[in-house]
C-alpha cells in the first residue's frame, strides 16, 4: 500500500508573482499591489485562512513571532541579561529577571544559570523589528535544556514537523527511541537513544523537512518508523 | 591590439561572430542551491559566462552600518584569475568596485529592505568564466539567490546587453562585441512590473535605436525571467517516486 | 567520540574512507587548463593561465610557477571577503610545495630565451564551498588541472610544445587525529574534533614531496608513520581516479 505515492507539491511562487485579487487579502510573504496580491517570497502559498492569501517561505531564517516557543542558544553572557540566537537574523535577549532571577547583578555571575553554549527552551515575549526579541523562561517546562544533540531544520518546515494538531510529532515521540525538544525557530534537540537511533531520528526529521510540501508524508514517515521499530500502535 | 572589423562581427546575412541571429540570446541556464554554507546560492551559464552568486544573510548589521528603518544591501563582484582571455590579477581592482555597485543598485529596488530593519544582506558573485554582458549575469545570478535565502522581494530582477555591431543592434552581446562593438547597453528589470533598475551605457545610440534597444531586452528578459523561475521551482519539487495511487491525506 | 570506537563516524565512514569525489575536468573552457573537485560536499576550483615572462633572476633557467588559493566569501561564513587569509596561504602553499619540491613540473624545459624569457604557469585556486578538508579538495583540482593544461598559441609556438607534461603527480592526503583516532578526510564537523591535522603530499614513485601539520596537538612517531603509509595508499587510490579523468577529457577532446 505504502509503494504508491505521488509527489505532488503544493502551489509555488516566486517574489513577484501575482497571486490573487486585493479582496482576497493579503497575508505573511505577500505584498500589496494597486492591482493585487503579491508573493514577496519564494515559498509555498496557503489559500486557506480567512486572513487572506499566506506565502511559507521554503527557506530562510526565523522571524520572531510572539508567543512562540523557541530553542536558543547561549551567545553571550551579559550583567544582567543574555544573547541568545534564535535562528534569526536578529540576536534575541533574556533578561535576568524573565529567568526568573531577582538579584544583585554585582554579585551574581549570571553564567552560573546559562552559559554560553548552553540550550534554553524559551518563548518570545516581545519583537517589533525596531527592537531584538525578547525571551521569556519564566514559564514551565522553559528553562535550561540538559544535554541531547541540536540541530536546525528550516523553520518554515517545523509545521510539518508537528503536523496538523500535532499529528506527526505525537507519532514520532510514540515510535522513535528518542524525545525531541522541537522551537518554531527550527533548532531541535534530540535527548536519549543509542547512537544508531539518533542518527535514525536525525535521518527522519531531515526527511520531513526534505518533503514537508508534498502530500501523503505523514503516512511514509509512519512506514518508515513502523519498518524500523515495528508497530506501537497495540 | 586591433580592432576587429564590424563586418568579421555580422555578415551580410546577419550572423554574428558566434553563430547567433541578431535578436537570439545565447543558451542561459540557471542552478539554484548549490553551495551549502551560504543562505542562499545560484549557478549562472549564460553564453560561456560562468558566474556563482552566494548570498548570507540577512543578519543583524554591525551596529555603525545598521539602520533602524531598513536593512542593507551589500555586492562584491569578483572574477577569478583564470575567467578571463588575459589572467587578471587576484587584487580587487576599480571596474570590480563599480560593477559592484551597478549590481547593487539593480537589485536594491526589488529588495523589501522595509522588511528586514538592522540586518544586512551580503551578495558575493564570483565570475568563474567571463565573455561578456558579465553584469548582467551577475544580476541574474544573484537575483535568483536572494530569492532562494528567503529574502522578501518585490520580484527577481532579469538582465540582458543589447550592443550594435556593423551599426545594427544585437542582443546578448558576447565577449568580441563588447569589445570591439559600437555600443554596450546592459539593462536590468523587474520583468513584472516593467520596471528598470540597471541602465548604463556605453557608445554611440540614436534615441530610435535606444528605444528598439528597451523593446528587445524587454523580450530577451522576459524568457530568461522563465528559466530563473522554473530553476527556482524545480529546485524545490521532490522527484515523483512512482505513478501509482494517491496517497492524499 | 563514543562513535570512533566502534570505527564508524558521524556519517557511517570507515575510519580511513574518503567522501565521494567527482572530477569534472575542463570547467572553465577558457582557460588553458581547469578543474572542479568536490569531496563530499566541499568544492574547488582550479583555473591554469599560461603565459610568457622574464624569469627571476636567480634562476634565469626556469620558468615559473605561481600557486594562488583564494577562498571565496560564500564557501563559509567565516571567509572574509580581502587577500588571502593565514588559511588560505596555508593551504595555497601546500599545493605549491607538493609542486615544486616534487618537480612535478620540469621548470628547467620551459625556458624559451635563458634569462629573458620564459613560459609563466599560473595556478589559481578557489575554494567554493567549505564543508571540511579543502586541502585535499584543492590538492586534485591542482593536479587535474595542471594535467589538462594545453599551452596558448604564443607559448606552444615560442615553446615547441602543445600541452604541459607533468614529470610527477602529487596528490595530497588529509588526517585529522582525534583522541587516539587517526582519520583521513576529516569533513567540518570532525575538524572541530580534532586535536590536529596532517595533509601528506605523496608522488605516484612512492616519495613524499610535503607534509604539513596544522594546529597544536601533538603526534607520536608511530602515528606519523602510520599517517605516511595511508597516506600513500589513499594517495595512490585518488591520483589514479583523478588522471582517470584527466585522460578521458582528453580524448573527449580529440
Amino acid at each position: 500500500m505504502s509503494e504508491g505515492k505521488i509527489e505532488r507539491i503544493r502551489e509555488v511562487a516566486v517574489p513577484g508573482e501575482r497571486l490573487g485579487s486585493l479582496r482576497e487579502g493579503a497575508a505573511e510573504g505577500t505584498y500589496k499591489e494597486d492591482d493585487g496580491v503579491y508573493s514577496s517570497l519564494l515559498g509555498v502559498v496557503e489559500r486557506e485562512s480567512e486572513r487572506g492569501i499566506r506565502v511559507r517561505a521554503l527557506r530562510g531564517k526565523y522571524i520572531p513571532r510572539v508567543g512562540d516557543f523557541v530553542v536558543g542558544k547561549v551567545v553571550e553572557v551579559g550583567l544582567m541579561d543574555w544573547s541568545v540566537d534564535i535562528n534569526s537574523p536578529y540576536l534575541a535577549r533574556l533578561d535576568s529577571r524573565e529567568a526568573g532571577i531577582e538579584v544583585d547583578p554585582i554579585t551574581v555571575d549570571l553564567r552560573h544559570y546559562f552559559d554560553v553554549g548552553d540550550y534554553i527552551g524559551a518563548k518570545v515575549t516581545t519583537f517589533d523589528r525596531v527592537t531584538p526579541p525578547s525571551l521569556t523562561t519564566r514559564e514551565r517546562g522553559l528553562g535550561k535544556i540538559r544535554g541531547g544533540i541540536p540541530i536546525s531544520i528550516i523553520p518554515s518546515r517545523v509545521p510539518r514537523i508537528i503536523g496538523k494538531k500535532g499529528s506527526m510529532i505525537s507519532m514520532l515521540d510514540k515510535m522513535l527511541k528518542t524525545r525531541l525538544i522541537v522551537g518554531q525557530n527550527g533548532y531541535v534537540i534530540i535527548q536519549g537513544g543509542k547512537p544508531e537511533d539518533v542518527t535514525f531520528t536525525i535521518s527522519i526529521l531531515r526527511k520531513i523537512e526534505e518533503e514537508a510540501y508534498t502530500y501523503g508524508l505523514t503516512d511514509r514517515i509512519k512506514d518508515i518508523l513502523t519498518k524500523r521499530y515495528g508497530d506501537k500502535n497495540d | 591590439m586591433t580592432k576587429l572589423s564590424q563586418e568579421a562581427l555580422l555578415t551580410d546575412d546577419g550572423i554574428r561572430s558566434d553563430g547567433r541571429k541578431v535578436d537570439e540570446a545565447r543558451p542561459f541556464e540557471v542552478e539554484v542551491g548549490v553551495l551549502t554554507q551560504a543562505d542562499g546560492s545560484a549557478l549562472v551559464r549564460q553564453g560561456k559566462n560562468v558566474i556563482l552568486a552566494g548570498v548570507i544573510g540577512p543578519y543583524e548589521a554591525e551596529r555603525h552600518s545598521q539602520f533602524l528603518d531598513r536593512g542593507v544591501l551589500k555586492v562584491r563582484y569578483h572574477m577569478q584569475p583564470y575567467s578571463t582571455n588575459e589572467r587578471k590579477s587576484p587584487t580587487y581592482s576599480r571596474r570590480e568596485i563599480e560593477l559592484s555597485r551597478a549590481i547593487r543598485e539593480a537589485l536594491e529596488p526589488a529588495v523589501i529592505l522595509t522588511d528586514l530593519p538592522r540586518t544586512q544582506i551580503d551578495v558575493f558573485v564570483e565570475v568563474l568564466q567571463a565573455d561578456g554582458g558579465t553584469r548582467c549575469a551577475s544580476v541574474n545570478a544573484a537575483s535568483v539567490a536572494l530569492a532562494d535565502a528567503g529574502v522578501p522581494m518585490k520580484d527577481l530582477v532579469t538582465a540582458v546587453a543589447i550592443g550594435k555591431v556593423r551599426d545594427t543592434l544585437v542582443v546578448d552581446i558576447n565577449d568580441l562585441e563588447d569589445e570591439n562593438g559600437q555600443a554596450d547597453f546592459p539593462l536590468a528589470m523587474m520583468p513584472n512590473k516593467g520596471l528598470i533598475t540597471l541602465l548604463q551605457m556605453n557608445g554611440l545610440l540614436d534615441e530610435e535605436e535606444i528605444k528598439r534597444s528597451v523593446e528587445m531586452a524587454k523580450r530577451v528578459i522576459s524568457s530568461l525571467y522563465q528559466v530563473q523561475v522554473d530553476a527556482l521551482k524545480k529546485k524545490y519539487t521532490p522527484l515523483a517516486l512512482s505513478k501509482e495511487g494517491d496517497k492524499d491525506a | 567520540m563514543a562513535k570512533l570506537k566502534s570505527n564508524e563516524r558521524v556519517d557511517g565512514r570507515a575510519l580511513d574512507a574518503y567522501r565521494e569525489i567527482s572530477v569534472e575536468v575542463g570547467i572553465i573552457p577558457k582557460a588553458d587548463g581547469s578543474a572542479r573537485v568536490t569531496i563530499g560536499k566541499t568544492q574547488a576550483v582550479a583555473g591554469v593561465k599560461v603565459t610568457t615572462g622574464t624569469p627571476y633572476a636567480d634562476t634565469p633557467d626556469e620558468g615559473v610557477l605561481t600557486v594562488g588559493l583564494d577562498l571565496a566569501p560564500f564557501a563559509h561564513p567565516d571567509f572574509q571577503p580581502g587577500p588571502p587569509d593565514e588559511r588560505a596561504i596555508g593551504w595555497g602553499r601546500v599545493v605549491d610545495r607538493g609542486i615544486r619540491e616534487g618537480k612535478a613540473i620540469d621548470l628547467g624545459s620551459l625556458v624559451i630565451e635563458e634569462g629573458k624569457k620564459v613560459a609563466m604557469i599560473w595556478l589559481d585556486l578557489t575554494l567554493i564551498n567549505h564543508e571540511g578538508n579543502a586541502q585535499d579538495a584543492a590538492s586534485l583540482a591542482a593536479l587535474a588541472a595542471l594535467a589538462s593544461t594545453r599551452f596558448p598559441q604564443e607559448v606552444a609556438e615560442a615553446t615547441g610544445k602543445q600541452s604541459l607534461e607533468l614529470t610527477h603527480y602529487p596528490v595530497s592526503v588529509t588526517l585529522g587525529k582525534i583522541g587516539d583516532f587517526i582519520i583521513v578526510d576529516p569533513s567540518l564537523e570532525e575538524e572541530d574534533y580534532v586535536d590536529c591535522e596532517l595533509s601528506i603530499t605523496s608522488l605516484e614513485d612512492g616519495r613524499i614531496s610535503s607534509m604539513q601539520k596544522v594546529l597544536p596537538g601533538p603526534l607520536t612517531e608511530e602515528e606519523i608513520l602510520k599517517s605516511v603509509s595511508l597516506s600513500k595508499a589513499k594517495g595512490d587510490e585518488l591520483r589514479d581516479f583523478v588522471l582517470g579523468a584527466v585522460k578521458r577529457h582528453k580524448s573527449e577532446e580529440s
